[in-house]
């Protein structure tokens, strides 16, 4: 992944996260929401754009998976013990037999590194719930 | 939880995670993947200070570990407020070592059931090989007790419960 897809990725957590952005500096706007202590360790409620770090900090991914699961959606992460994946499953709550194409059943990240994994199915997620779901806005 | 408890917990986790202590005050850090001596944020603080139980930074490497360890033998895996911890057998063939959902019990941090389930596999783990002891599944076909998922019984039903 190149920095710039980190950096929009990252974009799309933050937005989906509360933050809002204003040239570069992102401000949590979360009400509903409130963020974990370690969330504003250093940079109060503000960071710039170059110090978000979805992407490398299991303190700042977790609670996003964790907003995930409080909107119905479950996860399950594990390794698997067929190819030695990293890989985690988020359960849209979407049926087999109704699903399709733009309404999946659930996203999936694969990867050997765990939080490139979990990175991968929540940056899908959101991507999905931004377009489809109006779960996104309680 | 008590502080207490949790002191002991995360002593128990820094142990394992190959720091040296002298009581609660950590003496030396493991040799990091490359043989150097650079994972020393714990040393010569009060293992008060370890956050074990509140850091998914501090806590995920221990899990990375226990999914290394005997050549990627154990399965960690996390769901919303529960974990389930397996070991492999064969490829595709497991046995339940600790399986746990705290969400009927009013616990509902996902860090602190992430961390139980890591204290018990540690203690499960320094336990003697042959006095490890493994969660026993039933049948929901014809109820025979069994430490795998799959009866031998029945023709391969899958087997439900815990314990």
């Amino acid at each position: 992944m190149g920095a710039s897809e980190i950096i929009e990725n990252n974009k799309l957590i933050a937005e989906f996260m509360g933050f809002v952005e204003d040239d570069k500096i992102y401000t949590n706007k979360s009400k509903s929401n409130p963020l974990p202590p370690f969330w504003n360790q250093g940079f109060s409620n503000k960071c710039c754009e170059d110090d978000i770090r979805f992407h490398s900090s299991w303190d700042w991914l977790m609670p996003v998976l964790e907003k995930i699961e409080s909107l119905g959606c479950k996860t399950v992460a594990s390794q698997s013990d067929f190819n030695d994946n990293q890989y985690i499953n988020i359960m849209t709550g979407i049926s087999i037999i109704n699903q399709d194409a733009q309404n999946p059943s659930k996203f999936m990240g694969q990867d050997k590194i765990k939080i490139n994994a979990y990175y991968k199915a929540i940056v899908e997620f959101i991507k999905w719930i931004n377009q489809n779901d109006t779960r996104r806005d309680k | 939880m008590t502080q207490d408890e949790i002191n002991n917990g995360n002593k128990l986790i820094a142990e394992f995670m190959g720091y040296k202590l002298d009581g609660n005050i950590v003496k030396s850090a493991p040799l990091d993947p490359d043989g150097f001596d650079s994972w020393d944020q714990l040393v010569g603080y009060n293992i008060s200070q370890a956050k074990y139980d509140s850091s998914w930074d501090w806590l995920m490497p221990v899990i990375d570990k226990i999914e290394q360890l005997d050549n990627k033998f154990y399965l960690f895996g996390i769901a919303r407020f529960g974990v389930k911890i397996e070991e492999v057998w064969i490829k595709g063939l497991t046995k339940g070592i600790y399986h746990k959902c705290w969400e009927d019990q009013g616990v509902d941090s996902k860090i602190l059931s992430s961390w139980v389930g890591v204290i018990e596999f540690i203690k499960w783990y320094t336990l003697p090989l042959m006095e490890r002891p493994y969660i026993s599944y039933k049948c929901a076909g014809c109820g025979n007790d069994s430490f795998e998922y799959l009866c031998k019984r029945c023709e391969a039903k899958y087997i439900l419960g815990i314990k």
